[in-house]
């Protein structure tokens, strides 16, 4: 943990790094590339960049825990957590899931998130960026480590992992595109798919992490909780536009629909719901939880005032 | 950076003896005499019992509504009221126990109490407390002065388009009816705010979040469910009225509208709506039982988390209310689960309760008798509404007196029976008497039996068929017995009602004296006297444990330095709770009724010309630079 | 008998941000108007995809004037950043000074939003787009409105004796609203003006 903390505050470089690494992958090269292996997406870059992060984290995590012992300064629970992420991206981009999403829109749905509501949150709970450090040599280590505390990269780091502004950031990823011509863009370009994940991932990364390890955690988790409300309303409005929607916002080309014994509206609208009733599930339980530690907050920072009650000017 | 810039010698708390500090602060927060005084107050006590009163007054007037409509339908093809009255008469019903007496009296309680019990002295914004019960008193004037001259809106609660719209109901009902919507809802929302920054910023030093109590956690989640679902019904009245006297589109289908577009943001704020009903009644229940057991509410935690989630869920829901309007049947698995979801933090809510009381040593005194009354109608309502989430029996009952029979199970036994509780319970604290006991048992039997026999044969008048809304019935549908006997239950409920009424005034005058703490409870409330002065508390308490009054002993820790002869109160940070600002609180001013008569005579002006909002925007501007200017210099330091 | 604990006579008796009530009032008032708004966009939305004749409807509404208008609204959150700043600094020169360019910045922006609502190619009868168009730019507006008279009775108020002590915190309170007047446009300026064009 303290390791953690100390290069995690201004990792900006190693989330876009890492985000970089995993994002282009499935985009690029899994379409069509996913033939003949059981609708997995297995192509090289898919495999590759996941494996790399795996490697360093695995790399990083066993020599902390040589040098410090196992279960010390990356916790068990920080290792489970990312042992979780990963498998959910692994299983979001590589699975047939993906290959699915392109032709079914409550699949690519379900994809984004997974991205967005299991995959971000573990990662972020994990903390992994300081573990993945140390799998670098001393040399590399100590220049990345310097590299992020450039003035540049630390205010904006500071700025982005700001819980309103991460918020807004997430928002506005979420609702730029669905609108429809950016999600058609989407499925007719792989680059554009590729930014389409990437900022959904990206923005999800910030938020989680500006919610659940930034200057939120340290005011006692409240504010968090008003942000998953506030995100769990807007993502709501807009699974509900799309549930509710009786024309064809987004036609996926080839639509298996009615493979799945649906038509074209109602693969949307199950979307749409999906995003609606299930997404909310996500939010309301991270809130709640977040919302239990906020109120034991506060008096275990009084527990000393009982008697001495004068210690509370300070 | 501020400093505290105190050159001038002022007095402080600390340096008056308990006696002068009363008579001291008891100046300084009064009310002056005379007409402009009353209208001048920003007390909120006196603000919250003029809330509950006229809350009071608009049930006793939604009530007499019911009554008549249970007269009229107590026989087969009756022909006691007509169709035309009747419609009239269920619209008022709704409109008035909803927006007038619903949604109200839970706030004003909240007015009242809330600032009692996290021990400040006057509610935030005081003014605006003032302001938005005035306005509240001026919308529904207008309602019922507009019924009392025949522009009555006859189209329901809810005021459906396209039966609202101008050409199938042409007069001026439903233009009253929207207005005193928007008028009311401003109201409400007023209130959320001003409680909402009591509860964060004016909470006694030491009172961490864990030791709010539970009945002020209820009211801070409620006041945040009305801040995110009342603009719904404000811009859908909105919209209404400008779709009648200005001609807009929204709702017409020819062009480009939709009226279901009416329905989902009356539903986006109408099902939230039954939670800001409903919490304050769980608000009653948690203080009530707590102390009767006499021990805190067990589950704590659980219990604010369950609260939290109901003000989660509240918003997902609004769909349920619109099952057969075609929504994509692909959603109706969604729906009924998410509408099943609201039920678990509701039965740990229910759980909790019990277990408190199987735990405690239960008291059983008026206000628990109807607490336990409670129970057993919420849960009943509980049971037909987990029937109702699902799409199938939905379909099946819609729009038949199992769907009334359900809500007012819900209503009347989520909000009625503990607010009845409530008043009983609280009545010694706010007139320093004790309601009579012996009343209030009959009382309870009164309501218990008269509610029951009125609306439980509406499940089954609803599963033969029996449709709401209408104004008679031929005989040979078979309906009459029922509806017979739900018409005597309706009179002995209505008694209860009276009966409570006169043991309010009996015992106002002459019940035993209750002094401070007559039911041994633990809020703090209960630390002021009774009923409580001015200023709330002489000395603003510090708060060390969930429970102050009951694990505190004699020895209890205050806050000095305070000036005795302005208003000043702790302002205090929102986790911890630790004093950070003596914050000046606003003195009485005769603006904010000003303000909301002004504001209401361009409401009603712009029913009959749209120019009336602009003339009239621009006197409340004037009204509103009077109200924030300041008056004297010593109001900028 | 009771003891005193806690001494608060050192407290200051007004401070900036979220530490004091009003700035909570504005919070929660941001909040609710802020729903408000989610929910007019929300309808324009849901008329959107059900609509089957919306595209018809929905004409592209003219860029020039909401261009200007959007363009003032986003640099005045400069001065406005600076008022925030020099009220907590309590200099009164620059509250003032900033104060008579935020309130200029206001009658302007009023201005434009008049010619914006001229230029429309739809009335609010033509059909349920054109009173979609009209609510939206009409909410906003009154919201422009009131925080510019706002900030003109606070410009006059800061030239009298009373531009002291806790008018600096209302004058901070004043530039935290104008912020939420300019972020609430931005979405609805991206409904308005630019949904209809893709």
């Amino acid at each position: 943990m303290p390791i953690a903390r100390s290069v995690g505050e201004a990792s900006l470089l190693g989330v876009f790094v890492s985000a970089l690494c995993i994002m282009p992958a499935p985009a690029t090269f899994a379409h069509g590339a996913g033939q003949g292996t059981g609708g997995w997406s297995v192509a090289g870059l898919t495999v590759v960049p996941l494996g790399v992060v795996l490697l360093l984290y695995s790399g990083g995590v066993a020599r902390l825990w040589r040098r410090a012992g196992a279960g010390r300064s990356v916790a068990c629970w920080q290792l489970a957590c990312f042992a979780t992420g990963w498998s959910a991206l692994a299983a979001a981009l590589m699975s047939p899931l993906h290959e699915l999403g392109e032709r079914l829109f409550t699949a690519h749905m379900l994809e984004h998130e997974v991205l967005m509501v299991v995959a971000a949150p573990a990662l972020v709970l994990s903390r992994p960026l300081g573990a993945m450090l140390w799998a670098f040599p001393p040399v590399i280590r100590r220049r990345l480590a310097r590299a992020a505390r450039w003035q540049v990269v630390r205010i904006t780091w500071r700025g982005l992992i700001e819980p309103a502004s991460a918020t807004i950031l997430h928002g506005l990823a979420i609702w730029s595109w669905h609108m429809p011509v950016l999600f058609d863009a989407a499925l007719a370009s792989e680059p554009v798919h590729w930014l389409q994940h990437f900022s959904f991932l990206a923005s999800a990364l910030l938020f989680w992490w500006a919610l659940l390890n930034g200057r939120a955690r340290r005011r006692g988790y409240g504010a968090s909780v008003f942000y998953l409300f506030f995100t769990s309303m807007h993502c709501g409005l807009l699974g509900a536009i799309l549930a509710l929607s009786k024309n064809k916002l987004f036609v996926p080309r080839n639509s298996v629909a009615s493979q799945w014994n649906l038509t074209v509206l109602e693969d949307q609208q199950l979307g749409g719901l999906i995003m609606w009733v299930g997404a909310s599930a996500f939010y309301l339980a991270a809130a709640l939880i977040l919302a239990a530690f906020w109120i034991g907050s506060g008096s275990s920072a009084m527990k000393k005032v009982a008697g001495t009650a004068s210690s509370m000017r300070d | 950076m501020s400093q505290a810039v105190d050159e001038r010698h002022e007095t402080r708390d600390t340096d008056l003896d308990d006696e002068e500090l009363r008579a001291r602060l008891s100046k300084t927060w009064g009310t002056a005499r005379g007409l402009i005084g009353i209208l001048s107050t920003v007390d909120h006590k006196i603000i919250g019992i003029r809330y509950i009163v006229t809350a009071f007054v608009f049930l006793l007037a939604g009530g007499i509504m019911a009554i008549i409509m249970r007269l009229q339908l107590a026989r087969p093809d009756s022909h006691f009221v007509d169709a035309e009255l009747y419609n009239q008469l269920f619209t008022m019903h709704g409109t008035t126990m909803m927006f007038l007496f619903g949604v109200p009296v839970g706030e004003a309680f909240a007015v009242y109490l809330v600032p009692l019990m996290v021990g400040t002295r006057n509610i935030a914004f005081p003014r605006l407390n003032a302001f938005s019960y005035y306005v509240y008193l001026f919308g529904g004037l207008m309602l019922w002065g507009a019924f009392a001259l025949s522009i009555r809106p006859d189209v329901g609660w809810f005021s459906y388009v396209p039966l609202a719209n101008l050409n199938f109901t042409p007069g001026k009902g439903p233009d009253y009816w929207a207005q005193m919507i928007t008028f009311t809802e401003v109201a409400a929302l007023a209130v959320s705010v001003e409680i909402v920054v009591t509860v964060l910023k004016q909470r006694a030093p030491g009172m961490t979040l864990d030791r709010i109590p539970l009945f002020v956690w209820t009211m801070l989640v409620h006041s945040f469910i009305i801040i995110f679902a009342m603009p719904a019904i404000m811009l859908a009245s909105s919209m209404l009225i400008m779709e009648r006297l200005v001609g807009t589109q929204f709702f017409n289908p020819d062009a480009g509208g939709d009226p279901l577009l009416w329905q989902h943001l009356f539903w986006f704020f109408g099902h939230p709506e039954v939670y800001i009903i409903f919490l304050p009644g769980t608000a009653f229940v948690s203080a009530i039982v707590a102390t009767f057991s006499r021990r805190p509410v067990f589950g704590y935690l659980p219990m604010v988390l369950s609260l939290i989630a109901i003000g989660f869920l509240s918003f997902g829901l609004w769909v349920h209310h619109m099952f057969v309007t075609g929504l994509p049947e692909i959603g109706a698995a969604f729906f009924t689960a998410s509408s099943m979801a609201i039920a678990i933090p509701n039965g740990v809510q229910i759980f909790c309760w019990i277990a408190t009381l199987w735990d405690g040593k239960p008291v059983l005194k008026t206000p628990l008798i109807f607490v336990l009354g409670f129970f057993f109608i919420f849960v009943a309502g509980g049971l037909s509404g987990v029937m109702l989430a699902s799409v199938p029996i939905d379909t099946q009952v819609h729009d038949t007196y199992f769907v009334v029979a359900h809500f007012h199970y819900v209503l009347i036994g989520g909000t009625v029976f503990p607010l009845v509780a409530a008043v009983y319970y609280w009545f010694p604290k706010v007139t320093g008497r004790l309601m009579d006991e012996r009343l209030g048992k009959w009382q309870f039997v009164l309501a218990f039996s008269g509610f029951n026999i009125t609306f439980f044969p509406m499940h089954l008048l609803g599963l033969r068929g029996m449709p709401r809304r209408v104004y008679t019935y031929p005989a040979e549908m078979g309906w009459g017995g029922l509806n017979l006997l739900a018409s005597a239950g309706a009179l002995l409920f209505f008694a209860s009602f009276l009966l409570m009424l006169y043991n309010m005034m009996a015992s106002a005058r002459s019940g035993a004296l209750a002094g401070d703490n007559p039911w041994g409870a633990d809020t703090l409330e209960w630390a002021a006297s009774s009923p409580p002065r001015p200023q709330n508390f002489d000395r603003i308490p510090c708060v060390t444990s969930g429970s102050p009054l009951w694990d505190q002993g004699d020895d209890r820790a205050v806050v000095g330095g305070l000036k005795v002869d302005e208003r000043e109160l702790v302002v205090t940070s929102i986790s911890e709770a630790r004093p950070d600002i003596r914050e000046e609180s606003p003195a009485p001013s005769i603006w904010p009724f000003l303000a909301a008569l002004v504001t209401a005579l361009a409401f009603i002006g712009s029913i009959y010309t749209p120019w009336a909002i602009t003339w009239g925007s621009s006197v409340v501007a004037i009204v509103l630079v009077a109200w924030f200017w300041p008056k004297t210099i010593e109001e900028n330091v | 008998m009771a003891r005193s604990v806690i001494d608060v006579s050192g407290l200051p008796t007004y401070a900036f941000g979220s530490r004091v009530t009003p700035w909570w009032g504005t919070f929660s008032f941001c909040l609710l108007e802020g729903t408000g708004f989610a929910l007019g966009i929300g309808g324009y939305l849901y008329l959107a995809v059900t609509n089957k004749d919306w595209a018809k409807d929905a004409v592209p509404l003219s860029l020039l004037w909401s261009a200007l208008f959007t363009l003032v609204l986003v640099v005045s959150a400069l001065p406005n950043f600076l008022i925030k700043r020099a009220a907590m600094r309590e200099s009164l020169r620059s509250v003032r000074l900033l104060l008579l360019i935020m309130s200029a910045i206001g009658l302007v922006l009023i201005g434009l939003r008049i010619m914006e609502f001229s230029a429309l190619p739809v009335r609010w009868s033509d059909n349920a787009y054109g009173s979609f168009v009209w609510l939206l730019l009409g909410l906003h507006g009154v919201h422009v409105l009131t925080d510019v008279a706002d900030t003109l009775v606070l410009t006059v108020l800061m030239f009298t004796r009373h531009g002291t002590g806790k008018r600096f915190s209302d004058a901070e309170d004043n530039a935290f609203y104008w912020y939420f007047v300019v972020l609430s446009w931005l979405p609805l300026y991206a409904v308005l003006y630019w949904l209809p064009r893709l």
